[in-house]
Order: C-alpha cells, then sequence, then structure tokens
C-alpha cells in the first residue's frame, strides 16, 4: 500500500511539473519558429526575442524551485544562512517576473515600511518568493495590482505577496492546510491543478525555520512569509 | 472571409498563434482569454472555427465544448482542441469528436505557429472540396 502511495504520489508530482513547464516551453518553442517567419516586422522580432528571454528565465526559476524542493525532501538541501536586505531580494524578483505581471496588465508593486535583513538561504528565498509572486500573477484579475511588502510582526521579518484575486474558497482553505500539515505527505491533489509553487514554497519557508501562513481578504489572498532578523533585538537596519 | 475564435488564457500564446494565423487570406480572428469571454463573443456572432485551449482560468475548455454542444447555433461549429494535455492525456474518444465538434488536436508544445496555420488551412480545404463552405 505503501509502495501505491509513493508510486502515486510521484505521478502527481512529474505531471504537477511537467504541467508547469509546458507554458514556457511552448512559448520558447513557437516564438524561436517565428524569428525565422520573413515577414515578421522588425519590432516584433524584438519583442519576440525579449519573451524568449523572459520565457527561459521563468523556466530557470521554476526548474530551480522545484530541484529545491526535490532536494529537500531527498534531505540532500545544504542551507547556508546569511543576512539578506528583505526589500532587495523582493526587487530582484519583482523585476524577474515583471514581464509575466504585464501580459495580464497587472502592476507590480514592492513597498518596505522598514529596512529589514533577514537571516535565510538566499536561493530558498528567492525560489520561494518566485513561487509566491508567479503564483499571484497567474490567479490574480488582470489589470490588478500585486503588492510585495517587508514589515516586521511579533519580533519577526514578514514578507508579503498580497494578491486581488479571486480568492481562496474557505473550503480549500482547509484542505490546503491539513495537506500542507502531513509528515509524509502526497502532493496535494490541487498542487497538479493549481501548481507545486505553494507546495514547495512552504516546504522551503519551513527549512529556513519560518512558517508560510496564508490571509484570506473580500478581494484576494495575502501570503505571509515569517522569517527570521538578523538581529533578534535591533530589529531594523537603519 | 472565414471567421477564427482562439480562446487561450495566456497573453503571449494567444497572440504568438493568433498574428501567425492572421497572416491567412480572408481570415478574421477574434481573441477570448476565458470560456466567459469566448461565450460573450459567441453570443453575438458566430463563427467558422474555434480552436480551444482546455485548460482555462475559471472554467474549462471541456466545459465550453459542453456548452458549444449544447446549443443549436453553435454545436455545429468546429473546433480545433489545442491543448497542453497529450491527447492520449486528455483520453475524449475519437468516436466522440464528432458530438463536440472536435476536427483536430494538436498538443501545444509540439505545435508551431506554422503547424497551427497548416492544420487550419487543411480544414477549410477539405471543407471548400467537400462544398461546406
Amino acid at each position: 500500500m505503501r509502495d501505491e502511495g509513493i508510486t502515486r504520489h510521484s505521478q502527481q508530482l512529474l505531471a504537477g511539473i511537467a504541467h508547469e513547464l509546458k507554458t514556457p516551453l511552448t512559448l520558447i518553442s513557437g516564438l524561436s519558429a517565428e524569428l525565422q517567419e520573413p515577414t515578421l516586422a522588425s519590432r516584433q522580432f524584438q519583442q519576440y526575442v525579449q519573451r524568449i528571454q523572459f520565457s527561459s528565465d521563468r523556466l530557470i526559476g521554476l526548474v530551480d524551485s522545484i530541484l529545491r524542493g526535490y532536494e529537500l525532501e531527498q534531505e540532500m538541501l545544504e542551507l547556508h544562512f546569511e543576512p539578506i536586505n528583505a526589500e532587495l531580494i523582493m526587487d530582484e524578483v519583482a523585476h524577474e517576473l515583471e514581464p509575466h505581471a504585464k501580459k495580464q496588465a497587472q502592476l507590480l508593486a514592492v513597498r518596505s515600511k522598514q529596512k529589514s535583513t533577514i537571516i535565510a538561504d538566499r536561493g530558498c528565498l528567492h525560489a520561494v518568493l518566485f513561487n509566491l509572486l508567479d503564483n499571484a500573477i497567474k490567479y490574480s484579475n488582470p489589470e490588478s495590482t500585486i503588492e510585495m511588502e517587508a514589515r516586521c510582526r511579533s519580533g519577526k521579518a514578514q514578507l508579503v505577496v498580497k494578491d486581488y484575486g479571486a480568492g481562496i474558497k474557505k473550503s480549500e482553505l482547509k484542505k490546503l492546510f491539513s495537506q500542507f500539515g502531513r509528515v509524509q505527505r502526497p502532493v496535494p491533489q490541487w498542487a497538479s491543478t493549481t501548481g507545486l509553487g505553494l507546495y514547495i514554497a512552504r516546504q522551503l519557508t519551513e527549512a529556513m525555520n519560518g512558517t508560510l501562513d496564508l490571509s484570506r481578504r473580500r478581494n484576494g489572498t495575502s501570503f505571509l512569509v515569517n522569517l527570521q532578523l538578523s538581529h533578534q533585538l535591533s530589529l531594523f537596519e537603519l | 472571409m472565414i471567421s477564427i475564435l482562439l480562446v487561450e488564457d495566456d497573453a503571449w500564446l494567444r497572440e504568438l498563434y493568433g498574428q501567425a494565423l492572421e497572416r491567412l487570406k480572408d481570415v478574421s480572428m477574434e481573441y477570448a482569454e476565458s470560456a466567459g469571454a469566448a461565450l460573450k463573443i459567441l453570443d453575438s456572432r458566430s463563427v467558422d472555427l474555434i480552436i480551444l485551449d482546455i485548460f482555462l482560468d475559471t472554467h474549462s475548455g471541456v466545459e465550453l465544448l459542453h456548452e458549444l454542444a449544447s446549443y443549436n447555433d453553435t454545436r455545429l461549429t468546429p473546433v480545433v482542441i489545442l491543448s497542453a494535455v497529450s491527447e492520449s492525456d486528455f483520453g475524449m474518444d475519437h468516436k466522440r469528436w464528432g458530438q463536440y465538434g472536435v476536427v483536430k488536436y494538436l498538443y501545444k508544445p509540439s505545435t508551431k505557429p506554422q503547424d497551427l496555420v497548416n492544420a487550419v488551412e487543411l480544414h477549410f480545404s477539405k471543407r471548400t472540396t467537400k462544398g461546406d463552405i
């Protein structure tokens, strides 16, 4: 029975990964083919080249986070904790995913009430924020704003990714958290349909001694990444 | 003039495939980013062909197929499925294609824009040969 569970887990995981990667791969393949079209205007040629570049970067980001999730499950992931400027890393991720948001005329806004330095593994934190923002873009309404904010809550740094989408139903929320909470957890059912992003983001956040919480709002969802500040008592770097 | 409705939720893929199809002579393109937007267009005018993605945001292309098959004015509209789900995973028996107007299934990751253009041209050339249009 356990073997069957593992096989089903692997199949779901593989299906989820494959689906995630198909859109950027399809774009790279299709756009590259169109570059050879002799009637393509030069402005369009440039635009297609940029889109190939962005799709490749997004693909790398997705593969990178999937690999980190896999390494974590296999207990192969080595974390290197260091002080990281929260606002800078949020800016970096927002910059990488900005073209993805522009596709739907969405605006990305990064703000920080205080300069906060957190202790985290840079690659893992990048993967967490990349997944959360990628997910927010995917499920937010067109022409909406997606906000990223660094703030301090109860002596911890809190990095927020706030979307204005359809939100998550209460029933879905319960399922989401119960699936997350299992020790020997299979990839949750929703992971193959709504992407692996949240699943991986939560795993990686917990590996960095943090928590990933979700706050439902009437007009969307906020994902809250709680991590340790670099100085327990002197909270902010000025 | 042949009218084609392309239902695809990814803006860049919509543009990529759409612009390739616009190179065809006597083709007028309509675009929808969701099943709801597609139904809105189809409420106001008929089209000669629908190119349909299966995974759409709000309700799926499969649900849209069912809806189209249930309305008199759309049940005969031919549909080309353009999906990231392979035909074998999609699992619709060829015998049921006619019931939903499906004339072709294209697997998106291996479908270059020109492949879609060729499939559309072939479809209309067959119909012209049969004297349908």
